[in-house]
């Protein structure tokens, strides 16, 4: 019924998963787009979700905590992923090689082959943080032809970016 | 008794022989049919005998089978002693059985057998020469009529007959006497047979009763026992309802103070243990509520009937990957979703109050999940490990590791980490088993405390979960170093609840908020240096050095790390005034009078940075805490001083005191010279432009490189001879820096002034160690720049061989060591 009435209004609906290092800003990203205000994070253990509509399409964002132990969960939230959003500290230089080996890791599994990627580039606002041209290169997507991903410079406290990448993936949404 | 017929009127087959001999035959047809009866009777016993042994023996199965039910239940001992009791009896039961199939056998074979064959043969006899005898009889009867009635004028009929009667007449006597004989016999006989046959089967019976009375005779103390136990067993009971009628009435009262809370948690017992009943919204068909029993058990979220279905459906199977939260947006009231990545399930509680009870109660539930299973995957990863080690080191005979403990890793951390003074509790807010860390910081926090550190950014606090991340070796040794004891006499040294609220356990979020960065993003309650007034009054000041703890291999400069050992860890400035003569922060050499400020001190005074006395349990047993980096400053005539060399109070700055900090290798000393605004990329422009970290390398210390490097020093800069830390570390033949700085990406090919680059230094150097590293990790990065980024095999590898080079450096120095003495000496020269 929802995917007849979808029909009739122009409504889409988009699943979203939403990963990243522990601490990236994921949390704060959901709920910025979901509330409109700063909340102040605790970490996550396990999961939050959250359907955020916006310009008719309805997102349910998947946010899932990233601490070291419990990144092997990821995979069980895979499944039926359209969109991947990969939200990365870009003031967090030492461990940008270690979200890389994650990004590719999850991007690289038979059942996301099919989503796109949207990367923040978050915590634009923090002294010495990375640009997103210099998070693209040290994330690995710079010679990588054969998927359709994007890097916003987002920063998750403020809101800036964030409806940028968003709008991003309904534009680029294939279904 | 009958008299027995005389031989004599046999012959003469007189009326009263005749009489007699009716008589006796009588009297044989009545003994017949009376030994008839009695073997029917008989017979009739042993059958009604045997299905009573059939219906004892189906009751002793009865009683086994009731037995069996009280066995059941191992637990509880007193079913357990009924169910032998029970047992016991039964086996009574069934050895009187057998007694008693062995009495209807044997009054088969002695009463029925016997009186049969008496009826069969004897008096089967008797009946066969009776009729013989009436034969003969009426043979000689018609041979009298016939020698009668012959006619006299035919002599030869008469003498015919005559023969023939003589003949029938002799005949007649000895059938007559044989028959006379027999019933003799029989009489005679009847008496001890009969008697005999019945004795032999009283004796049955007594044997039957005396082997009964044997048994229980034997088993008389056993009921006695028995006995004792069924009243203790009575008293039990009696107690125990008691106890019940008394539980009931709780409940009662119970019920009455929470008339309307109808739910099913049993408060005492199980706070982590929640079940009970929830509407659930069923999946398929017409979306209806039912009701099911509901529980969190095993890490699983699981449900069941009321009745019925015994086993319970699992709803969720792994809590780790559900989430809960209120669902406001339906009809019905009290209602919460629980959500998997692929399902989700809406349930409803009784009341508000419920509902807001089980979603507390099933985070908690998936709270556990995670907690327990980062134990379960650590102990793998423990094994793997273990395993490695065993296959990378198989040449050294050292290898003797100690037995797995049973404890996960996380949890060993844990312990570790709390066991650090202050760590015990939140260093920020108090609140008890702080699961959260601030690696750079080198403290312990609560998650509400660590997601407000989160949010200022890396370069302000690195957040950590002690179980849900992995950890370095290297960060481990700064926490050990610091601690919330120790950071808090930096961070909380004049705390000032004007500017904010201390922050409490159950505190108001933005007060928690405000608090916390009051305290590290404002470092509004940091002590400042002592400012000119002191600086006039002291003659100088200087850096505790740390001290190296004695390791079981090495036993260099013994006595001083002695005496070191109890006053070793250190700091939080000038929180001197309610010691004594001992001011913890800034102890003055040369105390004089004015002691009770500590920093009042007249001109000869030097102030003495991280001198002060903290009980530290001894760790060294269970963390490696210095001993295990190089330490090559031994050489160092200067450097063995318990403190650096004085300075002049004119250079008394958080950049110079955060340098001389880095050369005494003292943390907590680093983190007052950071808090009071130190630039961890200083220069040093007197000392051939070095930063703090390139003096940390020439220490060798690991924790103090491991310090720095989380707070910001950066491995990019270069002294004025264009040397990188990475050239320093190399050139100083520090393995287990080379392998820290390569880890983080150090640049592998930046040269100095002298056009070297590390390799090359190495080479030179011939640091066999180093040069592995420094070209694995060059192979490293041009197979990452060919593989384009994506996961290359170089990554795992490259990871592997720095891992346990860096566990080597932590843990077993000493290996390290041989490159190390010959690379210093040929850097020295």
């Amino acid at each position: 019924m929802g995917g007849f009435l979808s029909k009739i209004f122009g409504n889409k609906e988009m699943r979203i998963l939403m990963l990243g290092l522990d601490a990236a800003g994921k949390t704060t990203v959901l709920y910025k787009i979901k509330l409109g205000q700063n909340v102040t994070t605790i970490p996550t253990v396990g999961f939050n979700v959250e359907t955020v509509t916006y310009k008719n399409v309805k997102f349910s964002v998947w946010d899932v905590g990233g601490q070291d132990k419990i990144r092997p969960l990821w995979r069980h939230y895979y499944a039926g992923s359209q969109g991947l959003i990969f939200v990365v500290d870009c003031a967090d230089r030492d461990r940008v090689d270690e979200a890389r080996q994650e990004l590719h890791k999850i991007i690289n599994d038979r059942e996301m082959k099919e989503a796109i990627i949207l990367v923040f580039a978050n915590k634009q606002d923090l002294p010495d943080a990375m640009k997103p041209h210099e998070v693209q290169e040290k994330l690995g997507l710079t010679r990588m032809r054969d998927r359709n991903w994007y890097v916003q410079p987002a920063c998750a406290t403020t809101g800036e970016g964030l409806f940028e990448g968003f709008t991003w993936l309904m534009s680029n949404n294939k279904s | 008794m009958r008299p027995t017929i005389d031989f004599r009127e046999c012959l003469k087959d007189s009326p009263k022989f005749r009489t007699s001999l009716e008589g006796s035959e009588g009297d044989l047809e009545i003994l017949e049919a009376r030994l008839e009866r009695m073997v029917k009777l008989c017979t009739l016993m042993i059958e009604t005998g045997k299905s009573f042994k059939r219906a004892s023996s189906d009751f002793v199965i009865g009683v086994r089978d009731l037995a069996s039910y009280f066995k059941d239940d191992d637990l509880i001992v007193d079913d357990t002693k009924v169910c032998n009791c029970l047992n016991k009896f039964a086996h009574e039961m069934s050895e009187m059985l057998k007694y008693f199939t062995i009495l209807l056998d044997q009054a088969n074979r002695s009463v029925c057998k016997n009186l049969a064959n008496f009826i069969k043969n004897d008096i089967k006899k008797v009946k066969d020469s009776k009729k013989d005898f009436e034969k003969i009889s009426d043979e000689l009867d018609s041979a009298l009529v016939r020698n009668a009635g012959v006619q006299r004028s035919k002599p030869l009929e008469c003498e015919e007959a005559a023969n023939q009667l003589k003949a029938k007449r002799s005949g007649f006597s000895l059938a007559s006497l044989d028959y006379v004989f027999q019933i003799n016999i029989l009489h005679s006989k009847k008496r001890f047979d009969i008697l005999e046959t019945l004795l032999s089967f009283m004796h049955a019976q007594s044997t039957f009763f005396h082997q009964g009375h044997e048994l229980f005779k034997e088993f008389e103390p056993e009921m006695k026992c028995v006995a004792t136990q069924v009243e203790e067993l009575s008293a039990k009971a009696s107690l125990e309802r008691k106890d019940m009628e008394q539980r009931h009435s709780l409940v009662q009262q119970k019920n009455i103070k929470l008339s309307q809370n109808n739910s099913n948690t049993s408060n005492e017992t199980s706070i982590q243990h929640m079940e009970g009943y929830l509407f659930k919204k069923t999946s398929k068909g017409f979306k209806s509520w039912v009701r099911r029993w509901f529980m969190i058990q095993n890490n699983q979220f699981v449900y069941r009937k009321r009745s019925g279905v015994k086993e319970c459906s699992v709803m969720e199977e792994d809590l780790r990957l559900c989430t809960v939260k209120p669902a406001h947006e339906t009809e019905r009231r009290f209602c919460f979703d629980v959500l998997s990545p692929s399902r989700s399930h809406m349930l409803q509680a009784e009341t508000e109050d419920d509902c807001q009870m089980w979603i507390t109660e099933i985070q908690t539930g998936i709270t556990n999940a995670f907690r327990s299973a980062s134990n379960v995957q650590n102990q793998v990863e423990e094994e793997n490990e273990m395993n490695r080690t065993l296959q990378t080191s198989t040449d050294e005979d050292k290898v003797a590791s100690p037995p797995p403990v049973q404890q996960s890793k996380a949890q060993q951390r844990m312990e570790q980490l709390l066991s650090i003074p202050g760590n015990d509790h939140c260093c920020d807010c108090g609140s008890p088993e702080p699961r959260w860390t601030s690696i750079n910081l080198g403290i312990t926090l609560c998650i509400e405390c660590s997601g407000i550190h989160r949010s200022f950014g890396v370069h302000l606090s690195k957040v950590r979960s002690i179980t849900l991340d992995a950890w370095e070796q290297e960060q481990m040794k700064v926490m050990v170093e610091l601690g919330n004891d120790i950071v808090n006499r930096i961070y909380e040294a004049s705390v000032d609840e004007s500017i904010a609220t201390k922050a409490t356990f159950d505190c108001k979020r933005s007060v928690r908020e405000n608090w916390v960065r009051s305290k590290y993003v404002d470092k509004a309650f940091v002590m400042k240096l002592p400012g000119p007034k002191v600086a006039s009054r002291a003659r100088g000041w200087s850096v505790k050095r740390k001290t190296k703890r004695p390791s079981p291999s090495r036993s260099l400069n013994k006595d001083e790390s002695h005496s070191d050992l109890e006053s070793d860890v250190t700091s939080g400035l000038m929180e001197a005034r309610k010691i004594n003569s001992k001011p913890p922060v800034l102890s003055v050499s040369n105390t004089s009078k004015d002691c009770d400020s500590g920093l009042g001190a007249s001109a000869t005074d030097v102030i003495v940075f991280g001198d002060s006395e903290i009980e530290v349990p001894d760790l060294t047993t269970s963390l490696d805490l210095e001993s295990s980096e190089d330490s090559e400053v031994e050489d160092d005539g200067e450097d063995t001083k318990s403190t650096t060399s004085w300075e002049d109070m004119s250079k008394l700055d958080p950049n110079m005191l955060l340098y001389k900090a880095a050369q005494a290798r003292n943390l907590a000393v680093m983190l007052e010279a950071l808090a009071n605004g130190a630039d961890p990329n200083w220069v040093h422009e007197e000392e051939e432009g070095k930063t703090p970290l390139m003096k940390v390398v020439e220490t060798g210390s690991l924790s103090a490189c491991e310090f720095l490097l989380l707070n910001g020093a950066k491995l990019t800069r270069e002294d004025k001879n264009g040397r990188t830390p990475l050239h320093h570390a190399t050139m100083n033949g520090n393995t287990g820096q080379v392998c820290q700085f390569l880890k983080r990406g150090a640049d592998l090919h930046s040269k100095d002034k002298k056009g070297q680059d590390p390799l090359d230094i190495a080479v030179s150097t011939a640091n066999a160690d180093i040069v592995t590293l420094l070209r694995l990790a060059k192979l490293n990065e041009e197979m990452k720049e060919s593989g384009g980024g994506f996961n290359n095999p170089g990554d795992d590898t490259f990871q592997d061989v720095f891992r346990d080079f860096s566990n080597m450096a932590s843990n077993n120095p000493e290996k390290l060591k041989r490159s190390n003495t010959t690379g210093s000496s040929s850097n020295q020269t």
